[in-house]
């Protein structure tokens, strides 16, 4: 590829005119050498029951001296410079505390001791996303969401990172991915934005980039696959940021316009060392298989026009067998140690998860290692530098259809009892788990964050990192004894692919940022430069007709091919920032940032990405004076960040193929466009953060975003001659959408009661999202296969499908007439139009496939400081789904209302608009977790020899409460009927994870379960 | 109270920060340097050097469509019926609707279960043409065998044209405009002319009989029966010309052989069973009985012995199908035509009863000679013969579907061609 041209700069600095750097005093404590020092000790405790605060951060104001508090809450802080100083001590879930005009005198130890107030959050809260090196959440005019994950996994049964993630923050939605231990989720955040690109937020961990895909190993059904992200264990992380969109994201660039979630892990802590170990057990089960079975039928061989029915769960079972799915055992193990001294910190930890599914070869194992130390190397120079490495081994059960216990399920057919595949779709259970898909992965996470401050207003950071993945991903079918007569067909004479091949993300990032001072103005300038390279390598094998059993290797195979994949992506981007600061309570933000990327087309040089943001701390003004208003900040910003196009896709491609006479060929794959550049998002979010009688939290955002140079797959008729290698549309990428998405994001948190005996506290998450596509640059639509389309003026992914209203059969079932809905409004697509016969008809709104909604409830009651009990509902809805495993099971005539041929709809519907039969009404609310958690007293854990001790006991996925099927009398299960022919779906939660995201097929939807965690501390 | 000399070293600090940015940016060009080993670009392809790989590539892609197009029109003329349980089958099975939303592709493996060849035999014509203007636009010193590779490229082309013209009920090529069949076959019949001059420019006598074959059969399908009869009798006894198969690459194996033999879906119509010429079994429609059911569990499989293996070739093109091709265009010497086919395969000779139509007895011939050859739903459409009605064997009712309906991909997103109910 050629070099792509340079980036420009705008620095928005004004020279000669700078104010004095530096906050009054401040310099002057900096500029003269100490003559002699003393000590600080004290303890920090909690206003209001006096009970030490373990880690808060206690600093000496103006210098770089602080420590943290330990299990006892006591600190101590050496070589302090004799003189009057101010401790400033900070807290999660605490307002700040300070404690002034303490006297230190040279070679004596001062005392001083600071009290908390419990405050449910805090605008003096530090957030490093989305700033350049950190800044108080007080000051940014966009909504950063801070997720403390050892405050959920103390309540929540959480077994991994999208679960600790899920819907706890207005706007985030996490996607479920199948029931199979060892999948993910897909993460939307604003909901969906982008016709053709990824709708995924960007992921970083310690300031490096990482993998977060939930598409990872062997294909399994639904493409909900093993996640990347799950690979980091939720006890390692002390917290996530979030930030939601464009507005936020520009100082992530050109990728970030779908979001940004930061994982910060666990540091270190000055003091003597802290033991953590936590184990956790449980099961997982599936709620009610057998009734979710439900029957399938055939004719009746013995009374013609009748038909028979079977439940093959139940005959399964009726008939010696199993019950095909069972309880699967999940285990977590986790030990950590952190502590220090002022000069270096460390944090070490060490955890083991071994998870088995609700059938017994889908299994879940993953070990990792973790360590994050921190030196001072000097007064100005600090160093962190952290690794992990993460080992896991992932069995899935969903590979194909013939092998995957749900699809045997769902398509089974009484016909088939008489063939040994016992009425399952086929073949019978114990040929299941002969065959083996597994992801097996040696991940290593690291990074080295560099951070100098030359002078006390001065500051520069420098990270480097990697996240360096290899995978090997593996799908055998043994060889089996009846050859291709095997219920398997061809793939009995055996088979085995083998995919290997590392995913490499590079990250180098600086910044630097002044802080200077004139009178009641701060000036915050900063600068940055990010790096970010990204490398896929694969290498994929295959043998196939095994000459013997025991042969399970590609060698083995008579039968050989091989193919290898190669992907870069480069990303260099600047960028300058300016905010201004009055009073400590006015702020405003410009910014400025530059990209260049080498997916961009040979036309188009760098985007730029303008921020302008402000943030209003109302309450602290002194005309403020609203009783039981403790905090209130307006905040708004304006701003924009990219979607960027994959690698290459400005490019006419050839790929190659085995041609004629099996020589080297090339086929055209990809037609190219030299003028592509990156979607664009630009976004106005505007909110307010309020905090009443110290007790109740209010956070609002509304947020209006628009997608320019939207990113349009723009399908090219096959006669073009450009398509993919195996066939299907080719497309031509093309910037010529344009996309609106508004919404409003509710968080509320209230401490109802706050007494020893009885504390008590809730909280609700409410989110709206919505989308429309303004412009697809003349296309009419873009058909996203049989069910959806992206059109002009609906939202991605809408239905459009033809609305039958009546039709007539005859005596044997065959459709005489069939008269549907002709369509009304300006575009003829909406609903309620005069009757036409469906020959006639066109394909109307049926309604949205995205979620439009989503809703959290938390409650959370203590008792006696020491029992707490938990729960939470969870939902999300305003969409349809559509499941195709109803249309496939009509098509093999398994289902009553096809062989009785007696139901005009059905009948029409399967000839005229076979999916409509699958659709159901997709919202739902479930009773997601509870649990009850016992702390031991302290004396009584002392006794023990711990610090610590809590025993948890949980369940998740309790119940479904509500659905939008069937509204609060759903089935608990989570079953759900749709109306046409009474079909039933598992579970309306359900969904494929890809793109578009319309219509699946045989995901095995979300298990419940249960689990007990024993958390010590030393 | 900062001192001068501290403002002066802050300032010049952070000057110094700002100036530093622009060294990496300035050569941020070779930071975003990225390789792409698994594609060939555009410009690339102005090599002569390439121009082996062009053949090579046309030609392929043909071979790979054709099978798909043998298939798919087998189950659609009732050669074949389905036995699978797949949904992207059975609407081939059924001649439904759902056709109008297939493109059809060349799987990369073997287990792939979709029918259809609009596509692929789009990207072979595209290839073979594209190839072909940019052969000619090398250096004549540069290109080996310059006229018999443009003679290739012209054959497959005209191949690709000739399948598209008589399975579809309309077509269109490189974005333009709606064409009705007879369009797209005289289309078909000047590349055929193309080709036999470039094979006489090349003196390759099996090319020049290649392409006058399909020259014959072109216009066969447009009524000229003097034409065809005039190319038919000149292609000598024993000539054959194979799309030829391998097991090395997936995508290079006979599609046929996979969905009939290795994978079950598709069984061969049983009414091909027990056929007989004179007394003996016919052995040009050996199929047998495999005692087992197809991948849907209830229908029960035959399998065809004309494609053995995944490498079996099918043939393109013969002399066999060119004497065909002059039986029917000469009617009274249809019986002759038959007898001479029959004879070198050493069957017994035809004996028409009194009456017996010449076309019929033709079109028996055909359907048995050619059977799984990508011939029979032509001869049935071209001869408005009867598709089944009612319900197929799986019980589903038939759809209105005969020829293979112009794809709504290419309708929908081809700016000269509007929707199906516009």
């Amino acid at each position: 590829m050629r070099g792509r041209s340079t980036a420009a700069l705008l620095a928005l600095s004004v020279t000669g005119a700078l104010p004095r750097p530096g906050a009054p005093g401040r310099a002057a404590a900096q500029q003269q050498p100490p003559a002699a020092t003393g000590r600080i000790t004290g303890a920090v405790t909690d206003a209001a029951s006096g009970a030490p605060i373990e880690a808060a951060q206690v600093r000496v104001a103006g210098t770089n001296l602080g420590t943290t508090t330990n299990a006892q809450g006591r600190f101590t802080l050496p070589a302090v410079p004799a003189g009057t100083v101010t401790l400033v001590v900070r807290r999660i879930g605490y307002a700040e505390g300070t404690r002034a005009n303490v006297a230190v005198a040279a070679g004596a130890t001062a005392t001083a001791d600071v009290a908390l107030t419990q405050a449910t959050r805090t605008l003096n809260e530090v957030v490093v996303t989305g700033t350049p090196g950190g800044a108080q959440k007080r000051t940014i005019g966009n909504a950063v969401s801070t997720v403390r994950t050892d405050s959920i996994l103390a309540a929540a049964p959480v077994a991994n990172l999208n679960q600790v993630i899920g819907q706890r923050t207005p706007g985030v939605m996490m996607l479920p991915g199948t029931g199979q231990v060892g999948t993910g989720s897909a993460i939307r955040i604003r909901g969906s934005s982008s016709l053709s690109l990824s709708n995924e937020p960007l992921i970083y961990i310690d300031g490096v980039r990482m993998d977060g895909d939930a598409s990872r190993g062997p294909g399994q059904r639904g493409g909900a696959n093993v996640s990347a992200l799950n690979d980091i264990h939720p006890d390692d992380i002390e917290s996530l940021e979030i930030i939601k969109g464009p507005a936020a994201a520009t100082l992530y660039g050109t990728e970030a316009s779908n979001g940004v979630i930061q994982i910060i892990t666990k540091r270190g802590q000055s003091g003597r060392p802290q033991f953590d170990v936590s184990a956790r057990s449980g099961a997982s089960w599936l709620w009610d298989p057998e009734g979710r079975t439900g029957q399938r039928f055939m004719p009746d061989p013995a009374r013609p026009g009748q038909v028979l029915g079977f439940n093959v769960y139940r005959n399964e079972i009726e008939n010696g067998g199993g019950p095909i799915f069972g309880y699967g055992p999940m285990q977590n193990y986790s030990v950590s140690a952190r502590g220090g001294t002022n000069a270096v910190r460390y944090f070490v930890s060490g955890t083991r998860n071994d998870d088995v599914g609700v059938v017994a070869w889908n299994t879940d194992v993953q070990n990792a290692l973790r360590a994050n130390l921190e030196t001072e190397l000097s007064k100005t120079l600090q160093l962190r530098i952290g690794t992990a490495f993460i080992a896991g081994q992932t069995r899935l059960a969903q590979g194909a259809i013939a092998i995957d216990p749900f699809s045997n399920l769902v398509w089974s057919n009484p016909r088939f009892l008489v063939d040994g595949r016992r009425g399952f779709q086929s073949a019978p259970p114990e040929e299941w788990e002969k065959v083996e898909s597994r992801y097996d992965n040696d991940r290593s996470t690291s990074n080295a964050e560099l951070r100098w401050q030359p002078l006390a207003w001065m500051n520069h950071r420098l990270i480097a990192g990697v996240d360096n993945n290899a995978e090997v991903n593996t799908t055998l079918y043994p060889q089996m004894p009846e050859g291709a007569n095997h219920y398997y067909g061809a793939l009995g004479l055996g088979s085995k692919t083998v995919n290997r091949g590392t995913r490499r993300l590079l990250t180098l990032d600086y910044a630097g940022s002044a802080n200077l001072t004139r009178g009641d103005v701060v000036l915050t300038p900063s600068v940055g430069f990010q790096y970010y390279r990204t490398r896929s390598t694969f290498i994929t094998a295959s043998g196939q007709q095994f000459p013997a059993i025991p042969i399970t290797t590609v060698t083995g195979g008579s039968v050989r091919d091989a193919s290898e994949t190669f992907v870069e992506n480069a990303t260099a981007g600047v960028y300058a920032q300016q905010q201004l600061g009055w009073h400590n309570r006015r702020f405003v933000t410009v910014a400025l940032r530059a990209d260049a990327n080498s997916a961009f087309g040979e036309d188009f040089a760098a985007a730029y990405y303008p921020k302008l943001s402000a943030s209003w701390v109302l309450h602290e003004e002194p005309f403020f004076r609203v009783p039981g208003v403790d905090e209130l900040r307006f905040r708004a910003a304006w701003g924009a960040a990219g979607q960027q196009p994959a690698t290459f896709a400005a490019a006419r491609l050839y790929n190659p193929i085995v041609g004629y006479q099996n020589q080297p060929a090339i086929l055209p794959t990809a037609f190219g466009n030299p003028e592509l550049r990156p979607e664009r998002g630009e976004e106005l979010e505007v909110g307010f953060d309020l905090k009443l009688w110290n007790r109740v939290d209010v956070t609002f955002t509304r947020f209006d975003r628009i997608v320019k140079d939207a990113i349009v797959n723009r399908p090219l008729p096959p006669s073009s001659g450009f398509a993919p290698i195996t066939g299907g549309t080719g497309v031509q990428i093309v910037n010529i959408g344009r996309l609106d998405a508004w919404g409003n994001e509710l968080g509320l948190n209230t401490r109802v009661l706050g007494g020893r005996r009885l504390e008590w506290s809730v909280g609700t998450q409410l989110s709206t999202m919505r989308n429309r596509i303004r412009d697809l640059g003349g296309l009419p639509f873009i058909s996203l296969g049989t069910q959806a389309q992206n059109r002009e003026g609906y939202s991605i992914a809408d239905l459009f499908m033809l609305h039958i209203r009546r039709a007539t059969i005859d005596s044997v079932g065959r459709v005489l007439s069939a008269t549907c809905d002709g369509g009304t409004g300006a575009d003829g697509l909406q609903p309620g139009g005069a009757d036409v016969p469906c020959a006639q008809a066109r394909q109307l709104f049926l309604g949205r496939s995205q979620p439009t909604w989503t809703f959290g409830f938390d409650n959370n009651v203590t008792l006696w400081q020491r029992l707490r009990l938990y729960a939470r509902v969870e939902g999300n809805g305003g969409h349809k789904q559509v499941n195709t495993e109803i249309r496939a099971t009509h098509n093999q005539s398994t289902s009553e209302a096809v062989l009785r041929r007696d139901n005009p709809i059905l009948q029409a519907t399967r000839i005229l608009e076979n999916d409509r039969t699958g659709v159901y009404e997709a919202g739902f609310l479930r009773l997601r977790e509870v649990s009850a958690t016992f702390d031991l007293a302290e004396n009584t854990a002392r006794r023990l020899g711990v610090r610590r001790a809590s025993i948890s006991a949980g369940m998740r996925n309790v119940a479904m409460l509500w659905t939008a099927q069937h509204g609060w009398s759903t089935p608990r299960s989570g079953m759900v009927r749709e109306p046409i022919a009474n079909m039933i779906t598992w579970d309306p939660e359900v969904r494929a994870v890809g793109q578009a995201e319309v219509g699946y097929q045989t995901v095995m939807p979300p298990t419940a379960s249960a689990t007990l965690a024993v958390r010590l501390s030393f | 109270m900062t001192t001068p000399r501290l403002a002066r070293r802050g300032r010049t600090a952070l000057a110094l920060a700002l100036l530093a940015l622009h060294g990496p940016l300035a050569g941020c060009g070779g930071l975003l340097d990225v390789t792409n080993p698994n594609s060939v670009q555009e410009d690339d392809l102005a090599n002569p050097a390439l121009a082996q790989a062009l053949v090579t590539s046309a030609l392929g892609q043909f071979e790979c469509a054709y099978a798909s197009y043998v298939a798919s029109t087998g189950v659609l003329a009732g050669e074949y019926v389905n036995a699978s349980g797949w949904l992207d089958i059975n609407g081939w099975g059924w001649r439904g609707v759902e056709l109008y939303q297939i493109t059809g592709g060349c799987p990369t493996n073997r287990d792939a279960t979709g029918l259809g060849a609009y596509t692929p035999l789009q990207q072979a014509r595209y290839l073979a043409e594209s190839a072909a203007e940019r052969i000619a636009s090398y250096p004549a010193d540069q290109v080996q065998r310059r006229d018999e590779r443009l003679g290739l490229l012209a054959a497959y082309a005209g191949y690709a044209t000739l399948l598209l013209g008589e399975g579809f009920c309309e077509m269109a090529f490189d974005q333009g405009p709606l064409l009705q069949p007879r369009a797209v076959l005289a289309r078909a019949e000047s590349l055929f002319t193309r080709a036999i001059q470039h094979a006489q420019a090349a003196n390759n006598a099996p090319l020049r009989h290649l392409a006058t074959t399909g020259r014959a059969r072109a216009r066969l399908d447009q009524g000229n029966l003097a034409g065809a009869a005039a190319d038919a009798e000149q292609v000598p006894a024993g000539f054959v010309w194979n799309a030829e198969y391998s097991t090395v690459d997936p995508r290079r194996e006979n599609r046929v052989f996979n969905l009939n033999r290795r994978n079950r879906w598709l069984s061969v119509n049983p009414a091909y069973a027990d056929l007989t010429v004179g007394s003996a079994a016919d052995p040009r429609v050996a199929i047998t009985n495999s005692n087992q059911v197809g991948h849907d569990g209830t229908t029960r499989h035959w399998f065809q012995n004309k494609y053995t293996t995944a490498a079996s070739p099918i043939p393109m093109a013969s002399w066999r199908e060119a004497q065909l091709i002059l039986a029917e265009a000469r009617p009274a010497e249809a019986v002759a035509a038959i007898n001479r086919v029959r004879a070198s395969q050493g069957l017994a000779a035809l004996q028409p009863a009194a009456g017996d139509a010449p076309l019929a007895l033709v079109l028996e011939e055909r359907r048995r000679q050619l059977f799984s050859e990508g011939h029979r739903l032509n001869d049935m459409l071209r001869h408005r013969l009867p598709f089944p009605a009612g319900n197929n064997h799986k019980g589903q009712a038939y759809g209105p579907i005969t020829c293979m309906p112009l794809p709504d991909q290419e309708r929908l997103n081809n700016p000269n061609i509007g929707p199906r109910n516009s």
